[in-house]
């Protein structure tokens, strides 16, 4: 029974592998992509809710605007790869319970647009400031600069002597 | 150059981006180094940015940790070169040419960032898209050596913002975000 179930695990993995190889990586730009959500909400949710005001220097941005700036940048990402505007309304205030459904949305509306874009799509090229960009490129963005934003919002948590989530990818 | 940092206010975010559009279709896997040149284009902003940031602390300021559990300003430079290089070496199937950093001066650390980088991106540009979608490191864990390119490249982005939060607490201005 164990053997068989090993051996049936064994071809599930290597059946998922493949499937993986040949949509060019999409699923797995997905899967990096929910892993960014899921740690975003989980720093998010370390700060107290009377702290989402709190900034370690003048110059920055709040706990929560980093947060909210992060999660509009990644929305903004992704309508522009699905060539529609984005439908995720902005939070209505800055409280804990608004930022971090505004961060659940945003991504939810990423991880929707990158799971049904096609390879077409992906490869398409997008104006930026200094020449194009791919799809693929764009999620990397996206990614690139979440993490930029959520490894700040970790330093105000050490800052409030709160050890923040471990690093994930 | 992409720029996106900097940004106060709460809303509207104002993103370059919101004046992305199509141009067209140009098929990033119909010739076989299109996204090899892509990554590679990523990397060496990821390195001018790191180098960049290195750079706007003083010498003694590598010392400087923002609270007692961290890593100081030196330490983490060391340490963004040490896991490029893990994370290059698991692509690339070349021997990681970084060793465990103990020296956490300036001209230290900042020699193995470089070194770090350089390793990484000299590899990367010697690959094609198709060795990209290949599978490296442990089995289980279906991993790409496109996958460990991007998670080096990520993982430098996290540790950079931090040593960029170092730069204000010391009253320095960071260089501004790149991608």
């Amino acid at each position: 029974m164990m053997k068989k179930l090993a051996s049936f695990v064994l071809f599930a993995v290597v059946a998922v592998a493949t499937a993986s190889a040949a949509d060019s990586g999409v699923s797995r730009y997905v899967e990096h992509l929910k892993t960014s959500r899921d740690f975003t909400l989980k720093v998010a949710q370390q700060m107290p809710d009377a702290d989402y005001g709190y900034k370690l220097t003048d110059q920055q941005m709040s706990f929560a605007q980093q947060l909210v700036h992060l999660s509009g940048a990644n929305a903004s990402f992704c309508a522009a790869l699905s060539g529609e505007k984005s439908p995720v309304d902005k939070p209505g205030s800055m409280k804990k319970a608004e930022v971090i459904d505004f961060i659940g949305k945003s991504y939810d509306y990423c991880i929707k647009v990158v799971s049904g874009a096609s390879t077409e799509q992906m490869n398409k090229s997008f104006k930026a400031e200094d020449g194009t960009m791919s799809g693929w490129e764009l999620v990397m963005l996206a990614l690139d600069h979440s993490t930029h934003h959520r490894a700040q919002c970790e330093m105000y948590l050490r800052s409030k002597g709160i050890t923040p989530t471990s690093y994930e990818f | 150059m992409v720029r996106l940092g900097v940004m106060k206010g709460n809303w509207p975010v104002k993103l370059p981006y919101l004046a992305l559009f199509a141009l067209g279709t140009v098929p990033v896997f119909a010739q076989s180094s299109d996204l090899v040149n892509a990554l590679a284009k990523h990397w060496e902003r990821s390195q001018a940015f790191s180098a960049a940031v290195a750079d706007a602390m003083p010498d003694d300021g590598y010392s400087f940790k923002a609270s007692p559990p961290e890593m100081t300003f030196g330490e983490m430079v060391n340490h963004i070169a040490a896991a490029n290089g893990n994370y290059c070496s698991a692509a690339l199937g070349t021997e990681n040419p970084i060793g465990r950093p103990k020296d956490a001066s300036k001209s230290a650390a900042t020699q193995n960032l470089q070194k770090a980088y350089d390793y990484c991106i000299s590899g990367l540009k010697k690959l094609t898209d198709a060795d990209l979608m290949k599978t490296v490191g442990p089995a289980e864990r279906h991993q790409t050596a496109f996958e460990a390119l991007w998670g080096g490249f990520t993982h430098s982005a996290h540790h950079r913002a931090q040593l960029e939060v170092y730069l204000r607490l010391k009253g320095i201005k960071p260089p501004d975000y790149k991608f």
